[in-house]
């Protein structure tokens, strides 16, 4: 793929990334917020409430049936945390006009549909209805009840919000619930009122584009609401101490398996010169199907069927998951905790330390084979860094990584969390203690 | 002598077939602009298939074998592909559906020799004791993950109500007592039967040259082995008819009432219509009756009975399916009524045309699509091969689809086909 072109078009910042390998076009409207967890859930519900209350489309059947006339264009919406601030993300995706005969004004319409999720919400005096809250508190209420049925992901939101329990700013799920009784029709209509006076606005498209004609597209259809600002982007930067004493929690319910997560925090941040080291890391111990983790607890001892570590960069984040039967999990986390020490001393085999450097170069090759993925690494960088997302790059960083940077990085792990989320006795279940 | 077929899904889309004379059947779609290739072997031997008739002889064998067996093939011989696999910086898994069982690779690089590696390991197995008992013990950790889901009990309880037979009501992994049962012999019987070139169908998607690639192949050892003839396998299901057709039950561990209701197309239309219509008729009457752009899905949302929970999906397998419709309501009784109204419509009342049409709009768009992704472009061949819809016509068949000929289709939505599970929170 090419390198990104930028360009200013009525003072905002547009990316123009072209490729001939896809027969997408995907648009991407990004709102960036100041720093901050005040808004969190106002800017969560936004991504929904502007992309289901349309004035124009006050149905979902008249929505739907536009949408299917643009064949199947697809948009949605998304906040999400970069740093310490929240991205509000809109984005349009629809296959390419040069795929199907005698269509010439798809991307056009395109857009001007993506322009209209923002500027034009059902509002009635000037603010956004009572119905259009309830139905968010709902529908927020409704993901917290889906979340609980799956046990799985009840565990896994239930150990994030031990591990960020006393750590400052943004948390990684969202909505946040303890939040959520602060939202009212002011406070969303102030964050909607802050994508047009407070925020960084940026455009992204990807695609095998004309770029003349979307430079037309763009000038003809941005409102001149749309202004850009300079926004601070603050990283999250959580302190990482040697002394640190690991919270251990166990909770009951009524499950037949434990999960059981253990959660080491890094000083290997987003993009510094340990992100590749931190991510070989992760494939020796838990990140791949030749995984220590792997081969120690399910392969030679059958504790578990499922047990893996992932790395969280941008959260400095390194989660072991392991499902295991209840007798075992005390003896699944001395084992995970053994492992990691083997690292720590170097007692892992040149062969596991190449393929597992080959399974990260691998991953990063295929993010060429995604338009998505491609796009969204270069939104992020820009972003944080106001540069392009160099692949080649990254690719060196990997394939220069040591034996001694991985045991670097496996000696600066601190302990931070473990949580088990396990059955006691049927009179106990769904009762919850901490020890 | 070669017979390649060249079929274009799109004019820039083309997967080249040929049967190999072993009867392996081997698409080849090649993404040159790609860094990856993806690679299916596909069996046609699944989870369903546990009583059946071959050279005469009618057997039974435990339910989960097609499963066990796909654990197996990773270590036999004294060789572990996983390992095998990642020298090459490659990754290799598996998977065992009702109908199939797979097994798939990714590579970037070193190719050939994957391709020639993974080959020789199905012409014949060898397991030993000890890797079947260990097998054991990871299959049993990997059924009780499930029983911590309240929606696989549900889903688990609907297909029991729908069906008498194990094939169809178990699970694919089987029950533990029969996975206790599964030894060397039976492995070796169904390896024998099933594993055989002419049931199987191997896809290829990515960078590669096809030409050198059917060479390779071509001349591979498992083309040339001296396979047995193949013996055709008659599966054998006895389903009874259902008498229990509501259930509801009071449960701590549900955060919201939740309503489940199958709708069951009956056995005898995998008789008389082919399995790419009754998949397509069904999606088309399902996205027409309870899509986004359906006037009953305005309807219900206005009148707070559909939230994020919904959703309205089909099973299509080689001999059943049915529809699951599901959601999670604060008024169950309410919801059900509604919906099952709107349920027992659909064989008397018109389709809604405006939708039909417009929708096939969206179709050609997502179709267009598919193909930015290598994952869904592999996975739409080795539907094509197991469906047997031919990869060519597949959207001019929907396309060309008229509203009438879904009628056939519409008479399923009748009470003796339907089923309605109520998981009230207690």
């Amino acid at each position: 793929m090419e390198s990104p072109i930028k360009k200013t078009i009525n003072g905002i910042d547009v990316y123009y990334i072209i490729s001939n390998k896809f027969k997408t076009v995907t648009w991407s409207l990004n709102f960036m917020h100041e720093a901050g967890v005040s808004n969190i859930n106002e800017y969560y519900f936004l991504s929904n409430i502007l992309l289901d209350n349309m004035k124009h489309y006050p149905s979902n059947e008249k929505k739907y049936r536009y949408l299917s006339y643009l064949y199947g264009l697809e948009a949605f919406g998304s906040a999400k945390s970069l740093g310490k601030n929240i991205v509000n993300q809109f984005v349009v995706t629809y296959p390419n006009e040069l795929y199907i005969k005698g269509e010439n004004d798809l991307s056009v319409n395109a857009f001007k549909f993506l322009i209209d999720i923002i500027m034009n919400p059902k509002m009635r005096n000037g603010n956004f209805t009572k119905k259009v809250l309830n139905d968010s508190f709902e529908e927020a209420n409704q993901l917290f009840g889906i979340l609980k049925s799956i046990k799985d992901m009840h565990a896994y939101y239930n150990y994030t919000k031990v591990f960020y329990q006393d750590k400052s700013g943004l948390e990684y799920n969202f909505p946040e619930k303890e939040l959520l009784e602060k939202v009212n029709l002011e406070t969303l209509l102030k964050a909607y009122k802050d994508f047009f006076e407070k925020d960084k606005i940026s455009i992204f498209v990807t695609g095998n584009i004309d770029v003349d004609k979307f430079d037309n597209i763009i000038k003809d259809n941005l409102p001149s609401v749309f202004e850009d600002r300079n926004i601070d982007v603050a990283r999250k930067d959580f302190n990482h101490n040697f002394e640190y004493i690991p919270k251990v929690i166990k909770e009951y319910y009524n499950v037949s398996q434990s999960r059981v997560f253990v959660g080491y925090l890094t000083n290997a941040k987003y993009l510094s010169n340990k992100h590749a080291a931190a991510s070989v890391f992760n494939d020796i111990f838990g990140g791949f199907d030749q995984s220590l983790l792997f081969n120690t607890i399910r392969e030679e001892l059958n504790l578990a069927y499922y047990v893996d570590s992932h790395y969280l960069p941008d959260e400095q984040l390194v989660t072991v998951s392991v499902s295991c039967e209840v007798k075992n999990e005390d003896m699944v986390v001395e084992k995970i905790k053994s492992i990691l020490k083997d690292i720590k001393d170097g007692n892992f085999t040149d062969q596991i330390f190449n393929q597992a450097k080959d399974s990260c170069v691998n991953s990063l090759y295929s993010i060429n084979d995604s338009q998505t993925s491609y796009l969204l690494q270069h939104i992020k960088n820009y972003q944080l860094n106001n540069e392009k997302y160099d692949l080649e790059t990254r690719i060196k960083a990997y394939q220069s990584v040591t034996k001694e940077d991985v045991i670097r990085i496996a000696n600066n792990l601190v302990l931070d969390t473990v949580y088990i989320y396990t059955k006691k006795g049927d009179q106990l279940a769904n009762s919850k203690s901490s020890k | 002598m070669i017979n390649l077929q060249i079929l274009k899904a799109l004019n820039d889309e083309i997967t080249y077939v040929e049967t190999l004379e072993s009867g392996l059947t081997v698409a080849i779609h090649p993404k040159l602009k790609y860094q990856r290739t993806l690679v299916t072997l596909q069996v046609n031997f699944g989870g369903m298939d546990i009583k059946y008739e071959v050279n005469n002889q009618t057997k039974t064998i435990p339910s989960g074998v097609a499963h066990f067996l796909e654990h197996s093939l990773f270590q036999n011989n004294g060789r572990n592909l996983t390992e095998e696999f990642a020298e090459y910086g490659a990754r290799i898994n598996a998977f065992t559906t009702k109908s199939i069982t797979a097994y798939t690779f990714e590579c970037r690089n070193d190719f050939e020799h994957l391709i020639t590696y993974f080959l020789s390991s199905f012409i014949k197995p060898d397991f030993s004791k000890a890797a079947i008992e260990k097998e054991k013990k990871i299959i049993k950790h990997e059924l009780s993950m499930s029983e911590d889901s309240v929606h696989t009990k549900i889903y688990q309880k609907l297909k029991q109500m729908m069906y008498t037979d194990c094939a169809i009501r178990c699970d694919v992994g089987g029950t533990v007592t029969d996975v206790n049962k599964t030894d060397q012999a039976v492995l070796n019987d169904v390896f024998d039967t099933f594993y055989h070139p002419k049931n199987m169908s191997l896809i290829i998607t990515g960078n590669l040259d096809y030409l050198k690639t059917f060479e390779l192949l071509r001349n591979h050892i498992y083309n040339q082995h001296a396979w047995p003839t193949y013996s055709e396998v008659k599966r054998i299901q006895d389903n009874q008819p259902r008498i229990l057709h509501n259930y509801t039950r009071k449960v701590e561990d549900v955060e919201e009432n939740i309503i489940n209701i199958g709708i069951k197309i009956p056995e005898e239309y995998f008789n008389k219509y082919s399995r790419e219509y009754i998949h397509i008729a069904i999606h088309s009457i399902i996205g027409n009756t309870f899509g986004l752009g359906s006037k009953n899905y305005d309807y219900l949302d206005k009148r707070k009975m559909m939230n994020i929970s919904f959703s309205a999906k089909s099973t299509v397998e080689r001999d059943y399916g049915f529809i699951n419709i599901y959601m999670q309501s604060k008024q169950p009784d309410k919801y059900l009524k509604e919906i099952m109204t709107i349920i027992r419509n659909i064989k008397d009342k018109p389709l809604d045309e405006h939708l039909f049409t417009i929708n096939k709009r969206a179709i050609s768009g997502n179709y267009i699509r598919l193909f930015d992704s290598l994952g869904r472009t592999h996975e739409f061949i080795s539907n094509c091969l197991t469906e047997e819809v031919s990869i060519d016509n597949y959207l001019n068949n929907i396309l060309k689809l008229d509203i009438k000929d879904l009628d056939p289709m519409k008479q399923i939505f009748e009470d003796k086909n339907i089923f309605t599970i109520k998981y009230l929170k207690r």
